[in-house]
């Protein structure tokens, strides 16, 4: 299979402050991958890097076979949960039509083919009905599957999502889930979680990041223990593994 | 004795026909209401409106010193509020820790400037304090035409950005991953704000351009649910209040600007009231129609 992210050596550095240290990752075509790692371990940095918003400090990252930039287009998003305002007068269909914005998008409307593929997305992940209702009506797993079909419009190849079921209770979190699973036969999936246990039926890869980050195949390390243990210890259990 | 509202009606209606200040009054108050509409839109869902007042305030400045200069009071205006907007929305982007101090100090030291300079320039003042509350009746034919060009400019802009603009404010992040110029296009929001206030100090005057910038959306914040009906809504909502105003302070001898904004207080004060009023009235039909099936069932 074919890499779509490509990461050798990589520094970033903030205020003189190492974030992330000597990264090396290979990201496959269809990966499903779980990143891991405590508060300020560098998770969030790591997308922002992907997503080409921050700049390497040393080392290289390659997407698509391109720079961040350039890939861009290719990428979907599904931002923290809870960022924006939820009061702000927009329909769901409006929401994710965001994600069909570009740089040249003049005038009040969006073309016909544009609301297509907004619907398309929203019918992947069951909004439709949905799609005239104020975006702030909508229960938190709804509007974060709007955030997602937000994502999806553009048909990107990876999608990457930041802790997206960080607030919404646990048959929620399922359903988001089975839904990343039926995208993932088509698109690499990078995703950021606080809980390893939940998600690990879904990966087939997770990425331990704490400033060094580690990728294993989901085989590799013990689920069980992982899914009983709380976080700081699995963490460390798994540095022992890999010897980080 | 006091006149019949008939008659005062009526000699309003026929003053309007007759007498050409009043004409002019009432197509600056139908401009200012547009303006009013389309950037109050956005001052009121991005909730920038300690931005506006700086922004209006510091317009102060540009006055005095137009009035030192013997310049027309509309450029030195003009010219003010957009270095205010540039001003504020380069803290805004730089310096988001202490954002509301330089804000403030932007507000405070375009206040101090025009005072100074007025103090500065000799003889008759009582024009600038027409502009802290507003000349609309003394407004010539030719403010009117730039006004007009100002408001088309304001129209056309918002048009042609009006994606961009709405998606900016909503999330500026995703709309930046989505290739939007974000900070070109947050200044042009302020600019547009600056415009506004510009014309709106013209109706309304400086003190009072917050007011009028933000109630009316707010207003139609309530019951429309889209960025462009909002628009649209605020439009009508200042328009209306602008030209009721008008007629308020024809009628009854009061300023023409702060009946406007009297009114526009007293619409939003209303709409609240009756919006929450509609609430309680809708909820209470769900609990009785949720009551109503769950003792069908039984």
């Amino acid at each position: 299979m074919a890499s779509v992210i490509n990461i050798e050596n990589l520094s970033f550095a903030f205020r003189n402050h190492l974030t992330l240290e000597d990264i090396n990752l290979d990201i496959q075509e269809k990966d499903f991958i779980g990143i891991i790692g405590p508060n300020g371990g560098g998770k969030t940095t790591l997308l922002r890097l992907i997503l080409g918003l921050l700049n390497p400090t040393r080392g290289s990252l390659s997407v698509l076979d391109t720079t961040p930039d350039k890939a861009r287009p290719r990428i979907g998003y599904v931002p923290q949960y809870g960022r924006m305002d939820k009061n702000f007068p927009l329909r769901v269909r409006d929401v994710a039509a965001m994600g069909m914005l570009h740089p040249k998008s003049f005038g009040p409307r969006f073309a016909r083919k544009d609301w297509q593929q907004v619907e398309d997305a929203l019918q992947l992940v069951h909004l439709q009905e949905l799609q005239f209702r104020q975006f702030g009506e909508l229960s938190g797993g709804q509007r974060q599957r709007c955030l997602i079909a937000r994502a999806l419009v553009a048909k990107p190849r990876i999608l990457l999502l930041d802790e997206p079921t960080a607030s919404v209770d646990t048959t929620v979190e399922t359903d988001i889930y089975e839904l990343l699973r039926t995208l993932n036969k088509d698109i690499t999936i990078l995703l950021v979680s606080h809980d390893l246990g939940f998600v690990s039926s879904y990966i087939n890869k997770v990425i331990c990041i704490n400033r060094l980050a580690a990728i294993h195949a989901i085989g590799e390390i013990d689920l069980q223990q992982a899914a009983d243990a709380t976080y700081h210890s699995h963490m460390t259990m798994l540095r022992h593994q890999c010897n980080l | 004795m006091q006149p019949v509202t008939g008659i005062v009606m009526f000699d309003f209606f026929g003053a309007l026909l007759q007498h050409s200040f009043l004409q002019y009054a009432a197509l600056a108050a139908v401009l200012s209401g547009i303006a009013c509409g389309i950037s109050g839109t956005f001052v009121v869902m991005r909730k920038i409106s300690y931005l506006g007042g700086g922004i209006a305030h510091a317009v102060m400045g540009g006055l005095g010193i137009a009035y030192f200069l013997e310049l027309h009071p509309m450029l030195g205006a003009f010219a003010f509020a957009l270095l205010a907007a540039l001003v504020i929305g380069w803290i805004k982007l730089r310096f988001s820790q202490n954002e509301d101090v330089l804000i403030g100090a932007v507000w405070a030291i375009g206040m101090a400037i025009g005072i100074i300079f007025t103090s500065l320039t000799p003889g008759y003042r009582v024009d600038l304090l027409s502009f802290l509350f507003g000349n609309i009746l003394m407004i010539s034919s030719g403010d009117l035409q730039w006004l007009a060009l100002l408001d088309a400019g304001i129209v056309a802009l918002a048009l042609l950005f009006y994606r961009q603009l709405v998606y900016v404010c909503f999330d500026e992040e995703y709309a930046a991953l989505r290739g939007v110029a974000v900070q070109p296009i947050y200044l042009l929001l302020l600019c547009l704000i600056a415009v506004t206030v510009v014309i709106v100090i013209q109706a309304v005057g400086l003190i009072l351009v917050i007011a009028l910038l933000t109630l009316p959306a707010a207003t139609a914040t309530l019951f429309a649910h889209s960025p462009f009906r909002i628009m649209l809504g605020a439009i009508g909502l200042s328009t209306a209040c602008s030209l009721a105003g008008l007629y308020m302070s024809f009628t009854l001898d009061l300023p023409a600007g702060a009946s406007i904004i009297l009114l526009a207080g007293c619409a939003y004060i209303l709409a609240l009231v009756g919006h929450s009023w509609l609430e309680h009235l809708q909820r209470k039909k769900h609990v009785v129609h949720a009551l109503g099936a769950s003792s069908s069932q039984d």
